[in-house]
C-alpha cells in the first residue's frame, strides 16, 4: 500500500510531466477547447498548468449511478460497492483443448448469455470478444444491439471513433427513449484508452467527444507498459499513467462539466524476453492496487485489475496469476474490475472455460472478505461441550443448521472415480457448470416496437435483416 | 479483528475450563496435577488464570538455528518463512495419476527445495520413504534432510523411543548434546486429535523435546463440520483451546520453551466428509489464526500453497495462490506446505512444487515489494525526453533498471507462441526449471566425523532397522539429472534403488 507521501510523490511527478512534456490530442475540437480554457497548445500538444488541470478534474463527480435496462441492476460507483465485469477486447477464442481461433458472432452471443446468467458479474456488453466473421462497417453496432437484446445488466459501450461511437449511442438512445432521456441518465459506460506515452489518438478522441456530447460516462484508461511505452520503474510508469488519466479527465470535464468518469489507470508490464505485454506479472497486481489508491487520492471512482493472466489456456498458471490480481485488486477497493472473467494470454484471447473458473475465484474472494461471524450461536460453546473429546460434529444439529451458510461448497470440483481421470474430472465439472449457466439463461422481454426500430437502424447500416432478426428473436417465435 | 479475536479467546477459555482436554499420557497428567491443574481421569481442566500464567512464559520470538548460521531463521518477527509440503505418501503426476513416494523422491525434492533458496525450513516428512522399513523411516527422513541441506530442519514427532533417537541424532549433527540443547535447533510439529484429545505419541514428543530444549509448533487441525464445529469462529475457538492446553503443558514441562502457535483449521467438503484446504474458509481461518498468535504474543504458523485439486488444473493454481497470498499478507511467521501439495495433502507434485516456487516469488519478491516513490525531477525529465508517442525500451533508464525492476518468471509462460502445444508449454518450462535447480545444486558441507558418528548411530538405532541408511545417502547421485524421470511420474527404476 502506498503512503500519502508516496501518492503525493507520484502525483507531483504527473503534474510536472503534463506541465513540461504535455500531452498530444489528435482532435481539433479538443485542442480548441483546451486553448479556450487556458491550456498552452502548440500544434497538437497541450501543456497543462497544474491548477487548471486539477480545477477541471475536481468537477468530475465522486459517485454516480449507471442505469441498467432492469432498474434492479443499476450500478452505484464511488459509494463503496465493488463490481466485477467480464473480459473485454480480445479477438481470439481459446477452445477447451487450448487451441486458439478467431472469434465469431456466435462466441459473442454465447459469452453474453453466460455473463448474463452469472450473478457475480455486474455488467455485460462491450467487447466481450471481437467477432472476426463480420464486416467492420456494422460489426460493433451489431454487437451492441446483441447486448441490448440479451442483457438486463448495466452495459459497457464500444469506442471506435466519433462516428462509430455515435452509432452505438444512437442505439442506446432508441432503447432509452430518445436523446434527452439518454443524456439525463448515464446508461452506457465506455472505455477510452490513451496511447502511451502521452497521446490521445484520433479514434479515442473522437469517441470521447461523442460521449461527452451525449453525456455518457467514460472509463479513462491509460495502459503504459513499464519498460516500453512507459518508464520501467513501476512508480515512474504510474506517474505517467496518472498524468494521462488526469489530462483526459480534465478534457472530458471541459467538454461536459460534471460528466461521470472512472479513474481507470491500467498500467501493464513488459515481458522482457519476448517484448510482449505481461498482465500476469506481480507488477500488474501492484499497479492495480495503486490505481485504487490514486483514485481515492483524487476522490474519483476507480477501474482496474481483474483476473488477469498471461497463460494461453485455462491452467494452473491462469489460476494463480488470476487469483493474485483479483484478490489484490478487490482488497485494494477498486470500484470496477473489468477483465474479471474469461480473459487469457495477456488480453489476447477469451475462454468460456476460464470464465467459469474465474466466477469460482470471485465467489471465493467474496466469501473470504465477508469475514467471520462470531457470536454466541456461531461460537457454539454448548455444542462443543456436548460433543466433548473424541466426539464428532458431522451429525450434530448445529452442523445441520449452519452447513448451508457456512460450508464453502465449490461449484467446480472433480468427482471421485477413476484416479487417472481426476484432472479430466475437473474439466468436466467446468463444462457442466458452463452448461448449467447457459441453460439458466432467460431472454428478457423487449417491446416489439423497440426491436423494429433497432433492426431498421442496423439494416440501414448494411447489416443483413436475417442476421439481425436472429438476434432480435433468437427463439424464432 | 481485535474484537473477534477476544471473543474466540473467551470461548476457548470457557472450553478449557468447562469441557477440558483429554491427555492420554500418565506422565503429562502427573506434571499438570503437580502444577495445580484439576485432573479427572485423563481429562484436564484449565482455569483462565492458569492459562494466562503459563502462556506468559513462552517467548514472543526465537531464532531457530541451522547447521549453517547464515540460514538461521527468526520466528516471531515481521518476516514470513516457508517450508515445503509435509507428510505426503504419494507423488502425483500432472494428470492426477499417483504412485508411492520413495527415498529417492525425498532426496530429489530436498535438492530442489534447498537450491531454490525460497524455503527457510526443510526436511521433516517431505515425502514418506515407502521403500524403507517403517521402523527406519523417521530416522532415514531426518538424516536425508540433513544430508541434503544445511538449512533449518524439522524433527519428526514419534513415540518416546523413536523421538529420543531423533534428538540423539540431532545432538550428533549439531556438535554434541550440550551444544544441541543450548539452543533451538529442530522444530517439531504437534497435532491433536480433534475434538479435544492429545494422544500419547504427541505427548511423548512434547515432553522429550522439552527435555532437550527444542521448540514445538502446536497445530491443532479440526475440520469444520466433522472434527470441529461447522462455524469457522467456533472451529477456531476449539482449535485455540487445544493449542492452549498443549502450550500450558509445554511451559509446565519447561518454562520458557519456544513455541509456535499454528492453528490449521480446515473446511470440510460435506459431500464427501473429506477435509477441504482449498476453500476460502481455510484462508479466512489462517488470517484469524495469525491474529490470535499476535494476540498471545507468539510466533504464528498458517497458510501454504494448499489445494484440493487432484492434478495440475486451474483449481490448483487459484486455490494455492489464494492461501499463499492470505498467509503472506497476514505476515504469518511460518508458512508450512508452501511447496508441492496437491489433493488435500494426499500427495506431492514436482511440477506443482515448481509452480509454487513461482507463486512464492511472485508474492514475496514481486507483489510485496514496495513501489519506490520516484524523484519527481527524474521522472519528469525521463518522460519529457521521450515525449508523446516515443518509447522507453531503449532509454538508458530502462536498460539500467530492466533486470532489477522487471519481473522474470521462472516457469510461467509468457508471450504468444502460436504453434506450440499450449498445454505442454507449462510442463516443459517447469521441468526446465527443475533441471536448472538440479544442475546448480551443491550439497552442504558434510563434516566427515559427524557423518561417521551418525552412521554408526543409525546402525544401532531403530532396533537395527535404520542400518545402511547413511550408506544409501552416500550412494545417491545427488543433483543429478538422472532424477528427472521421477518428476515425469515414471518413478525410480526399482524399489529401493536410488
Amino acid at each position: 500500500m502506498l503512503t500519502r507521501q508516496e501518492l503525493t510523490g507520484i502525483h507531483g511527478a504527473s503534474l510536472g510531466i503534463l506541465e513540461r512534456a504535455g500531452m498530444v490530442f489528435r482532435d481539433a475540437v479538443i485542442l480548441a477547447r483546451l486553448a479556450d480554457h487556458g491550456v498552452r497548445v502548440q500544434g497538437q500538444r497541450a501543456y497543462f498548468p497544474p491548477d487548471v488541470l486539477m480545477g477541471w478534474v475536481a468537477q468530475a463527480p465522486s459517485r454516480f449511478t449507471l442505469h441498467a435496462p432492469d432498474p434492479a441492476r443499476d450500478l452505484a460507483f464511488g459509494g463503496g460497492s465493488h463490481h466485477y465485469a467480464p473480459a473485454y477486447g480480445a479477438a481470439l477464442v481459446a477452445g477447451d483443448r487450448g487451441a486458439w481461433r478467431e472469434a465469431t458472432l456466435a462466441d459473442y452471443l454465447t459469452l453474453a448469455r453466460l455473463v448474463e446468467s452469472a450473478p457475480e458479474l455486474a455488467m455485460n456488453g462491450g467487447i466481450l470478444v471481437e467477432p472476426q466473421d463480420l464486416p467492420t462497417a456494422w460489426r460493433r453496432p451489431l454487437m451492441f444491439f446483441a447486448a441490448l437484446r440479451l442483457s438486463e445488466k448495466a452495459l459497457l459501450g464500444i469506442p471506435g471513433g466519433g462516428e462509430e461511437t455515435g452509432r452505438i449511442l444512437d442505439l442506446a438512445e432508441l432503447a432509452a427513449g430518445g436523446r434527452e432521456a439518454l443524456a439525463a441518465r448515464p446508461r452506457v459506460l465506455t472505455l477510452i484508452n490513451t496511447l502511451s506515452p502521452l497521446q490521445l489518438d484520433a479514434s479515442a478522441a473522437g469517441s470521447l467527444v461523442a460521449l461527452c456530447a451525449r453525456r455518457q460516462p467514460v472509463i479513462v484508461t491509460p495502459g503504459p507498459m513499464a519498460g516500453a511505452t512507459g518508464p520501467v520503474t513501476l512508480a515512474g510508469n504510474l506517474a505517467l499513467a496518472n498524468a494521462e488519466c488526469l489530462a483526459v479527465i480534465a478534457v472530458g470535464q471541459m467538454l461536459a462539466p460534471g460528466l461521470p468518469m472512472l479513474y481507470g489507470v491500467n498500467p501493464t508490464t513488459l515481458e522482457m524476453r519476448g517484448g510482449g505485454v505481461s498482465i500476469g506479472a506481480p507488477g500488474f497486481a501492484i499497479m492495480a492496487q495503486a490505481c485504487a489508491e490514486l483514485a481515492r487520492f483524487h476522490g474519483l471512482p476507480s477501474r482496474g485489475g481483474g483476473a488477469s493472466t498471461d497463460a494461453r489456456y485455462p491452467s494452473l498458471q491462469s489460476g494463480y496469476e488470476g487469483m493474485l490480481s483479483l484478490l489484490a485488486g478487490r482488497q485494494a477497493g477498486l470500484d470496477l474490475m473489468l477483465h474479471s472473467a474469461g480473459i487469457l494470454g495477456g488480453y489476447a484471447a477469451v475462454s468460456s472455460q476460464q470464465l467459469v473458473a474465474d466466477l469460482e475465484m470471485i465467489r471465493a474472494v467474496e466469501r473470504f472478505l465477508a469475514g467471520l461471524r462470531v457470536d454466541q450461536e456461531s461460537l457454539a460453546r454448548a455444542v462443543i461441550e456436548e460433543v466433548g473429546p473424541e466426539g464428532q460434529f458431522l451429525t450434530h444439529p448445529h452442523t445441520l443448521r449452519h452447513c448451508r451458510e457456512e460450508a464453502w461448497v465449490p461449484r467446480l470440483f472433480a468427482k471421485g472415480g477413476d484416479r487417472a481421470e481426476w484432472t479430466e474430472g475437473f474439466e468436466r465439472s467446468l463444462a457442466a457448470e458452463r452448461s448449467r449457466l447457459l441453460a439458466s439463461y432467460r431472454l428478457p422481454p423487449r417491446e416489439a416496437k423497440l426491436l423494429t426500430e433497432l433492426t431498421s437502424y442496423l439494416t440501414s447500416l448494411g447489416a443483413p435483416a436475417e442476421l439481425v432478426a436472429d438476434i432480435a428473436d433468437p427463439q424464432g417465435a | 479483528m481485535r474484537e473477534t479475536v477476544e471473543r474466540i479467546h473467551a470461548a476457548a477459555l470457557a472450553i478449557l475450563e468447562g469441557v477440558g482436554v483429554s491427555l492420554r499420557h500418565p506422565g503429562a497428567l502427573a506434571l499438570l496435577k503437580r502444577a495445580g491443574l484439576r485432573v479427572e481421569g485423563d481429562r484436564v481442566f484449565f482455569k483462565p488464570g492458569q492459562v494466562q500464567k503459563w502462556l506468559a512464559l513462552a517467548p514472543a520470538s526465537f531464532t531457530l538455528h541451522a547447521r549453517n548460521p547464515e540460514h538461521d531463521i527468526l520466528l516471531g518477527g515481521e518476516e514470513s518463512h516457508l517450508a515445503p509440503g509435509y507428510g505426503c505418501p504419494a507423488v502425483i503426476a500432472p494428470d492426477g495419476r499417483r504412485r508411492e513416494t520413495v527415498l529417492a523422491d525425498y532426496l530429489a525434492l530436498a535438492a530442489l527445495v534447498h537450491q531454490s533458496g525460497l524455503y527457510g525450513l526443510t526436511g521433516g516428512i517431505l515425502a514418506q520413504p515407502n521403500d524403507l522399513p517403517a521402523a527406519a523411516s523417521h530416522l532415514a527422513m531426518f538424516l536425508a534432510g540433513a544430508w541434503m541441506s544445511d538449512r533449518c530442519l524439522w524433527a519428526i514427532p514419534g513415540e518416546e523411543a523413536r523421538f529420543r533417537e531423533t534428538m540423539a541424532a540431532g545432538a550428533i549433527l549439531f556438535g554434541g548434546r550440550e551444544a544441541f540443547v543450548a539452543k533451538p535447533h529442530l522444530l517439531t510439529m504437534i497435532s491433536t486429535v480433534s475434538p479435544l484429545v492429545v494422544d500419547r505419541t504427541m505427548l511423548d514428543t512434547m515432553l522429550v523435546a522439552a527435555e532437550h530444549g527444542q521448540p514445538l509448533l502446536v497445530s491443532p487441525a479440526p475440520a469444520a463440520g466433522t472434527t470441529g464445529p461447522i462455524e469457522p469462529g467456533a472451529n477456531l475457538a476449539l482449535a485455540t483451546a487445544e493449542a492452549l492446553a498443549c502450550l500450558v503443558l509445554i511451559q509446565v514441562a519447561r518454562e520458557g520453551l519456544p513455541v509456535v502457535f499454528g492453528l490449521q483449521c480446515y473446511g470440510s467438503d460435506l459431500r464427501t466428509g473429506q477435509v477441504s484446504i482449498g476453500s476460502p474458509a481455510y484462508a479466512l481461518q489462517a488470517a484469524h489464526s495469525a491474529a490470535l498468535a499476535r494476540f498471545y504474543h507468539l510466533p504464528s504458523r498458517g497458510g501454504g500453497a494448499v489445494t484440493d485439486a487432484k492434478g495440475l488444473t486451474i483449481q490448483a493454481g487459484y486455490e494455492a495462490m489464494f492461501a499463499l497470498l492470505a498467509g503472506l499478507a497476514n505476515r504469518i511467521n511460518l508458512i508450512v506446505h508452501a511447496g508441492g501439495i496437491l489433493d488435500s495433502f494426499a500427495g506431492i507434485s514436482y511440477e506443482k512444487l515448481m509452480a509454487d516456487m513461482e507463486m512464492v516469488r511472485m508474492v514475496r519478491e514481486g507483489f510485496c515489494r514496495a513501489v519506490t516513490p520516484p524523484s519527481r525531477e527524474a521522472v519528469c525529465e525521463l518522460v519529457a525526453e521521450v515525449g508523446p508517442g516515443g518509447q522507453f525500451l531503449t532509454t538508458r533508464d530502462t536498460l539500467q533498471k530492466c533486470r532489477s525492476h522487471s519481473w522474470q518468471p521462472w516457469t510461467s509462460a509468457r508471450g504468444l507462441l502460436k504453434d506450440q502445444d499450449a498445454r505442454g508449454q507449462f510442463l516443459a518450462s517447469a521441468r526446465k526449471g527443475m533441471a536448472r535447480l538440479w544442475d546448480a545444486y551443491r550439497p552442504p558441507e558434510r563434516d566427515q566425523a559427524t557423518w561417521r558418528g551418525l552412521e554408526s548411530f543409525a546402525e544401532r538405532a531403530a532396533g537395527g532397522a535404520a542400518g545402511g541408511v547413511v550408506a544409501l545417502l552416500r550412494g545417491a547421485p545427488e543433483g543429478s539429472r538422472s532424477w528427472l524421470p521421477l518428476a515425469t511420474g515414471e518413478g525410480p527404476a526399482g524399489k529401493g534403488g536410488i
